[in-house]
């Protein structure tokens, strides 16, 4: 289900604005980068990722324990 | 070593590698070496203190746990921390890594993927690496490496 639905004219030189609603939803700040995605097979359909400022702990659970988990991969090399 | 003692240990402006080691624990958040992972990255490479350069090995690395675990939100958040993040990138296995790793690997029989990170950090060039094998330092003294290896945790 889509929370907030606004919508936002593409103007001069491609610049586009956030329509507030969608920045206050987000908490988004003035500086924010964001990865634009396309399907060129649903050209209709453009996604705006933002790319965060910091990534510490983002995969929390995901690894650990880190170092048994990549002395695994490292030790691959070795096997036949 | 403490998050503190990273800010005269690591030079301003001078290139980082960051061994998978630190990407990981940076990523975990929640390990021993995590939050000196964290002032590493968050504090040099993204204030753009220092350039940052991670192995292609390293993608690798980073990506085997969340393919296989099936989740693609961590395989995305790995790919734009790796690829995306600021003053970030990813130095490839050339030629030259390769033949940079066959030397340091003969001379110290390191296992592979790490010659090739060690590698990687002459080529690039980086002149510190940053991880969490206390044992690097004494790879890169044997082998006649001039970068110099911080660990972390």
């Amino acid at each position: 289900m889509t929370d907030v639905i606004a919508t936002a004219r593409l103007r001069a030189r491609n610049q586009l604005t956030l329509p507030d609603p969608i920045v206050q939803a987000t908490g988004l700040e003035e500086g924010a980068t964001f990865v634009v995605e396309v399907d060129a097979a649903d050209p209709d359909v453009v996604r705006l990722r933002r790319v965060r400022t910091s990534y510490a702990g983002a995969l929390k659970g995901l690894y650990e324990p880190s170092a048994e988990y990549l002395e695994g991969e490292r030790s691959g090399w070795d096997r036949r | 070593m403490k998050a503190s003692a990273f800010e005269s240990a690591i030079p301003t402006d001078e290139p980082i590698l960051l061994d998978t080691s630190a990407v990981l624990a940076y990523l975990s958040g929640s390990e021993v070496a995590s939050e000196a992972a964290t002032s590493v990255i968050d504090g040099f490479l993204a204030t753009g203190r220092n350039p940052g350069i991670v192995s292609a090995i390293t993608v690798t690395e980073a990506f085997v746990r969340p393919m296989r675990a099936e989740s693609a939100t961590a395989v995305q958040l790995v790919e734009d921390f790796l690829l995306r993040f600021p003053n970030l990138r990813v130095e490839p296995v050339t030629i030259a890594v390769a033949r940079e790793a066959a030397r340091i690997r003969a001379a110290t029989t390191s296992p592979t993927p790490d010659a090739l990170i060690l590698a990687t950090a002459v080529v690039a060039p980086a002149s510190i690496v940053v991880g969490s094998d206390a044992s690097w330092s004494s790879v890169a003294k044997r082998s006649g490496l001039t970068v110099r290896v911080v660990v972390l945790g």
